[in-house]
């Protein structure tokens, strides 16, 4: 029973299975045994100590007689200590009752054995009565529980119910001198010194002209005798001190000085509200929990066991763990995001930040040396933007006479492109014709007229002047006229020197015979450009040739 | 050995933490307590058995009134079994 509740109790709390919660039961006792063994003692928290002590044959079994080892269990005072609380609670409900009859047939008994009290008037055995009921009456308001606990008149037989009884002061039962001794006493001095049997029987006969030893030295006033302090039944029965310990401890100086049980439940929990939090009721496992702006009352408070104790940490310890996985979730998530957006932003950058490109971009296959569309390239565009901006300066310099030809020049530049687009020629040759076309636009008409020399000018068809030299139409080249007269043709410009010296490689092996050199210009904001040119001409005509040739081969 | 000792032997055996296994201990106290209350007596497989016997009433004050008043204490006693007393008497031969 005991293994099947707490394995229970541990697959609910903890969500273990069946087989982990046994063996879990297992070891706990296992390892007891093993402490036992290895310690001689194994000190249990909330349990006791199981202390090895050598066996005197008592409280083992036959069979096991012989160990010389047993194991005594001394529990912790609290254990011990709940355990006779269960027992006396029980007790004292039923005792009352028992309590009184057999002290009525012990006084009955004592009337008969003792002959004095026999032989004595009938008021000494009221007397011995008296004493008996008072004695009942105070064991009747110890042993008694709250909820049995009735005023102690309804004990007493009807003749005794006497109104005097109550102003009896305390002082009066606290000796336990026997009727015997008080009767033998005859002065009026030792009534006054609290004798029991005389100062009951003076009231019992109720004279008031009677006077006590104090009596005769105070002057007493008679209406305060009228009305003499009632002390309260419970002190009668308790003494004084006690009670003012229990008011102290309790806090309720304002209620009435009833008698409660020292072990009263209400007594320690008296709904005062100036205790918060949790409170141990003394007659209770439970515990009884209020808080600070409510009003503590039977409704408000909670009733929590231990087991209610446990689930509710388990509860917080859950809801703890979710709001960290919460928490750690989203710190990894976010972490991530941010490492991926490190991570790939290169990517980014090119896909959303690189400038868009220009169709007319060219890219050359070096190996073979043709000039192929295909995919824009920065790099390709390049020599076109170098053209364009030798281009651009001399027409700053040339600016006040281009306004007379720019739409002459502009029309020619279109068609020129346009027939360059429908031949699908390479784009760097396209860019030299929009490179061209810009120096049309910027060419002075009076720099186009000594450009051109007297012996050339028959063979000037579809060449184009512009601030370099002359631009062939036909084979995309431009012809330079050097400083010692003779002509060279460039054939294209690069952005690296290494590519420049590539193409310059790859020229000389179409044409033998023919040197390539490398220009290197410094165009400004545009860079450092590298034109390829080859050759040495003495006329236009013959680097014209030469153009042609490349052309061919190329 | 101690309740400490007990703990972390458990944390440590079946991999559980050691507020897990002191929980465990207290819900195994607390039963085992709340049955010798109630029954006077509780058993456990191979460990031993607890219960709880009553001493004689102790005279005081108030036998002479031929009452029985509960003054008597409750004792537990555990018998321990055949398996723990084998344990406990490996070295002793």
């Amino acid at each position: 029973m005991l293994k099947a509740e707490v394995v229970d109790k541990i697959i609910k709390y903890f969500k273990l299975t069946d087989f982990e919660a046994e063996n879990l039961y297992n070891d706990i006792f296992e390892s007891i045994i093993q402490g036992v063994a290895d310690d001689n003692i194994a000190d249990i928290t909330n349990l006791g100590e199981f202390i090895v002590k050598y066996s005197n044959g008592k409280n083992i079994s036959e069979d096991v007689s012989s160990y010389k080892k047993t194991v005594e269990f001394i529990p912790v005072s609290t254990l011990q200590e709940d355990v006779d609380e269960v027992k006396f609670e029980a007790f004292r409900t039923v005792e009352p009752e028992t309590v009184l009859s057999q002290s009525t047939i012990e006084a009955e008994t004592l009337k008969k054995e003792d002959p004095q009290i026999e032989s004595s008037a009938g008021e000494r055995l009221n007397v011995e009565e008296e004493l008996n009921r008072k004695r009942d009456e105070m064991l009747q308001k110890i042993i008694a529980p709250v909820e049995e606990y009735k005023p102690a008149e309804v004990y007493r037989p009807a003749e005794e119910n006497k109104p005097a009884e109550e102003n009896k002061p305390a002082e009066e039962y606290k000796s336990d001198e026997t009727p015997e001794e008080e009767n033998q006493t005859g002065h009026p001095f030792d009534k006054s010194q609290g004798s029991e049997a005389e100062v009951i029987e003076n009231e019992e006969i109720e004279q008031p002209s009677q006077k006590s030893f104090s009596d005769y030295f105070t002057v007493k006033d008679e209406k305060k005798e009228e009305t003499p302090f009632v002390p309260p039944p419970a002190e009668t029965v308790i003494p004084p001190a006690a009670i003012e310990l229990h008011k102290e401890l309790t806090q309720d100086n304002g209620k009435e000085a009833g008698y409660k049980s020292p072990l009263e439940t209400t007594s320690l929990t008296n709904g005062s509200g100036k205790v918060d939090g949790f409170e141990k009721r003394a007659g209770d496992n439970s515990y009884y929990i209020w808080y600070k702006d409510s009003e503590p009352n039977i409704a408000d408070t909670q009733t929590m066991s231990y087991e209610y104790e446990l689930l509710y940490q388990a509860t917080k310890e859950a809801e703890y763990k979710s709001k960290l996985k919460i928490y750690v979730t989203t710190f990894i998530l976010f972490f991530s995001i941010v490492l991926l957006l490190l991570i790939f932003s290169p990517v980014f950058y090119k896909i959303f930040f690189t400038p868009r490109e220009t169709d007319n971009t060219e890219q050359i296959e070096e190996e073979s040396g043709t000039i192929t569309n295909e995919e824009p390239s920065p790099e390709n565009k390049a020599s076109l933007n170098t053209l364009n901006d030798g281009n651009n300066a001399v027409s700053e310099t040339n600016s006040p006479h281009t306004t007379t030809n720019t739409e002459d020049n502009t029309q020619q530049t279109q068609q020129i492109q346009q027939e360059h687009s429908k031949q699908e020629e390479p784009k760097q040759v396209e860019q030299n014709v929009q490179k061209m076309s810009n120096q049309i636009q910027s060419q002075p008409p009076q720099q186009q007229a000594p450009a051109t020399q007297p012996n050339t000018q028959s063979n000037m068809q579809g060449l184009v002047k512009n601030g370099l030299g002359w631009f062939d139409e036909k084979n995309k080249v431009v012809y330079i006229q050097l400083e010692n007269g003779k002509f060279t043709i460039q054939e294209s410009a690069w952005d690296s020197e290494a590519k420049a010296s590539k193409r310059v490689g790859t020229l000389e092996s179409l044409i033998p015979g023919v040197k390539g050199s490398i220009v290197r210009v410094d165009l400004g904001e545009k860079g450092v450009w590298y034109r390829v040119r080859f050759g040495e001409f003495s006329s236009i005509d013959e680097a014209r040739a030469k153009a042609v040739e490349l052309k061919k081969k190329g | 050995m101690n309740t400490v000792d007990l703990i972390n032997k458990l944390a440590v055996n079946h991999d559980i933490t050691t507020g897990r296994a002191e929980m465990i201990i207290s819900i195994l106290v607390e039963r085992l307590t709340e049955k010798l209350k109630k029954d006077g007596t509780a058993k456990v497989e191979n460990f031993g058995e607890f219960m709880v016997q009553q001493k004689e009433n102790q005279s005081d004050s108030y036998m002479k009134f031929g009452e029985i008043f509960p003054s008597s204490r409750n004792q537990i006693m555990f018998i321990p079994d055949k398996k723990f007393l084998e344990n406990i008497n490996k070295d002793s031969g």
